[in-house]
């Protein structure tokens, strides 16, 4: 494991996109940072710019005037990149989205729009949950990049 | 004065650490009533699909199948209103008090259960769950007055076995007509 492995692992930075929704999940997330929680401790800062993140947070379904910005904001990312999608509505479409009835303004589910790596359910997940996704989050970063290599070496 | 109740919280702040040590110390502490990860009773679910019509976000679906019917708790839609508890007739369904459920997969958040239907021994089609079948029965023969008990529990051996339609078809010539009762 190298330096910056290392640093990653050790201090994964965030970014957090905000794709609609009761906007329930985006104060977890702030309470998961706020001084109970502290995820500080764990070497997690929030980041506004993604060219500096290395974890990408989504909530919410994501309507369709906001799936241009989410994968302008997914590609921003530099890999390897982590993607977690908090709350149930970013996971499978939660209240908003009805089987057998189309939503005119809604795409849906976060992983219609790019590859997710980590769900965590809860409407809202608890901070201490968030954590336990973000820790699930980290032992994928070996495996993706793995995966960013591959992908580029054209 | 604001600032002074401010002052007294930091001096409090000073001698005892407000952050949890969530993932490394003593697990969370949950209050109680708390709900998370919903759970079936396998041995207490009939499968009679109570859960499936109150569930607000249309995560517990009831699959059909030939002669199986699975119940299929997605709780990555889950709202967790515990509406499914609050409807459940058997106290089968259960929202527990775990919420670490997150997963590397859509597909592995989910709680299945299955149930095996029974058949009509007339038609041949499946109609209810076995289990549903069995607890109908013994709800009933709890409820009923004392004198007409015996009568009942033969006709309702008869009749559980055929489904609605073949029961309506066959009521007079096996003599379980209501009618009588009358």
């Amino acid at each position: 494991m190298g330096l910056i492995d290392w640093a990653r692992k050790k201090s994964p930075w965030i970014t957090h996109a905000h794709c609609g929704g009761c906007n329930g999940c985006d104060i977890e997330i702030a309470a998961a940072l706020a001084p109970r929680f502290d995820i500080e401790r764990l070497g997690c800062l929030l980041k506004n710019n993604p060219r500096f993140s290395d974890v990408l947070i989504i909530t919410g379904p994501v309507p369709k005037h906001t799936e241009p910005m989410l994968l302008r904001i997914y590609q921003q990312t530099p890999d390897p990149k982590i993607v977690m999608a908090i709350g149930e509505c970013a996971i499978g479409g939660g209240i908003y989205v009805e089987e057998g009835y189309e939503n005119y303004a809604l795409v849906g589910q976060a992983d219609k729009v790019v590859l997710v790596d980590v769900y965590v359910p809860g409407c809202p997940p608890k901070p201490e949950a968030i954590i336990h996704g973000l820790a699930l989050a980290l032992q994928k970063l070996p495996e993706k990049k793995l995966k960013a290599k591959a992908s580029n070496t054209r | 004065m604001p600032s002074l109740v401010l002052l007294k919280e930091m001096i409090k702040a000073l001698h005892r650490c407000v952050t949890t040590r969530y993932p490394f110390g003593p697990p969370a502490t949950i209050i109680h009533g708390y709900r998370g990860q919903p759970e079936i009773d396998k041995e207490k679910c009939t499968g009679c699909g109570a859960c499936a019509q109150a569930c607000s976000t249309e995560a517990i679906r009831i699959k059909q199948g030939e002669d199986i019917r699975t119940i299929d708790v997605f709780y990555g839609k889950c709202a967790f209103c515990q509406r499914c508890e609050d409807v459940c007739p058997e106290d089968a369904i259960r929202l527990t008090e775990r919420f670490e459920l997150a997963g590397y997969e859509r597909e592995s958040l989910r709680v299945d259960n299955e149930v095996k239907m029974s058949k009509c021994a007339n038609c041949g089609h499946t109609f209810f769950p076995d289990k549903q079948i069995e607890i109908m029965k013994k709800r009933v023969l709890e409820n009923i007055k004392a004198d007409i008990k015996t009568e009942v529990q033969s006709d309702l051996e008869k009749y559980s076995q055929y489904c609605v339609n073949c029961r309506r078809n066959l009521s007079f010539t096996m003599d379980t007509h209501t009618r009588k009762w009358y």
